[in-house]
């Protein structure tokens, strides 16, 4: 079972319309992704999205929504950015 | 033959299917299969390429087989697939390795624009690792005394950069679609 490391976001990056990234989680067994948990109009969903911190690419798509997906991916880079100051602080 | 890995992550697009039954096709299998398509598809993770990823090393495959959109667990665990491919392989498959393309499509080193860096020694770390060895892509190109030239971060070229990545994750690509023969062992990893 892999030891789960996490990370509050909220507050610390602009919302996507009615999604917002609330946490940041990782283990060390994929050291190269991180797993974005995101809400939508305030619920959680089962599933995060990945984000590749080699690439700065978000990998996956929100649910059937084109236009979130679109809004995550061209905004990958600064995502990328809170997301990596976020876990080098934490691992601190 | 040889043997290949691919590692697949609980929840993620490929995660459904039991390649073992159904084979592996690409995202895109009519897509042209170009010099910049390949880079692109191992640089930027773009998903939606003529090309599949396949790693020669257990390892690499197991810590793509644990980015999951869920973390793994013995109900949900990631994918390990063990595929053998002959040499030649079957029909409609083209194995493609990203060094030898790339570097055969840059065979003049008189040309202006080549794959080579102007940074220092270390700086194929920094490529390597972007996160951990971040600090050998923050330095500064050293030129010769009196140069005048501006301070800069050393060129980094996209073909540099693939091949960095390739060599990296010991990465081969298939052209076309993997049939169910080739998939011999699903190890589940968590």
């Amino acid at each position: 079972m892999v030891e789960v490391v996490a990370t509050d976001l909220r507050g610390k990056m602009r919302n996507f319309g009615p999604l917002a990234i609330v946490r940041a989680e990782w283990w060390k067994e994929s050291p190269k992704f991180v797993l974005l948990r995101y809400e939508i109009f305030g619920k959680e969903s089962d599933v995060g999205v990945r984000l590749d911190l080699d690439k700065k690419a978000i990998l996956d798509d929100v649910g059937e929504s084109k236009d979130l997906s679109s809004a995550l991916r061209e905004n990958a880079s600064d995502i990328w950015s809170v997301v990596v100051r976020e876990k080098v602080s934490h691992s601190r | 033959m040889a043997t290949f890995y691919k590692g697949v992550g609980p929840g993620t697009f490929l995660y459904a299917q039991d390649f073992r039954l159904t084979g592996l096709a690409p995202h895109a299998p009519g897509s042209l299969s170009r010099i910049s398509s390949l880079m692109s598809h191992i640089t930027h993770g773009t998903t939606m390429s003529g090309y599949i990823s396949l790693t020669k090393s257990y390892g690499v495959a197991r810590a793509y087989a644990f980015a999951g959109r869920i973390p793994p667990s013995a109900t949900s665990p990631g994918f390990v697939y063990e595929i053998e491919i002959n040499d030649p392989p079957p029909a409609g498959l083209t194995l493609v390795d990203p060094i030898c393309e790339i570097g055969s499509a840059n065979v003049n080193p008189g040309l202006r624009h080549t794959y080579h860096h102007d940074g220092d020694q270390s700086l194929l770390l920094g490529i390597a690792d972007p996160i951990g060895m971040a600090h050998h892509l923050g330095q500064m190109t050293i030129d010769p005394p009196n140069s005048g030239r501006t301070p800069r971060h050393p060129t980094i070229s996209i073909e540099m950069e693939a091949m960095v990545r390739a060599l990296r994750d010991a990465e081969v690509l298939v052209a076309g679609n993997i049939p169910t023969i080739c998939f011999v062992h699903r190890h589940d990893v968590y």
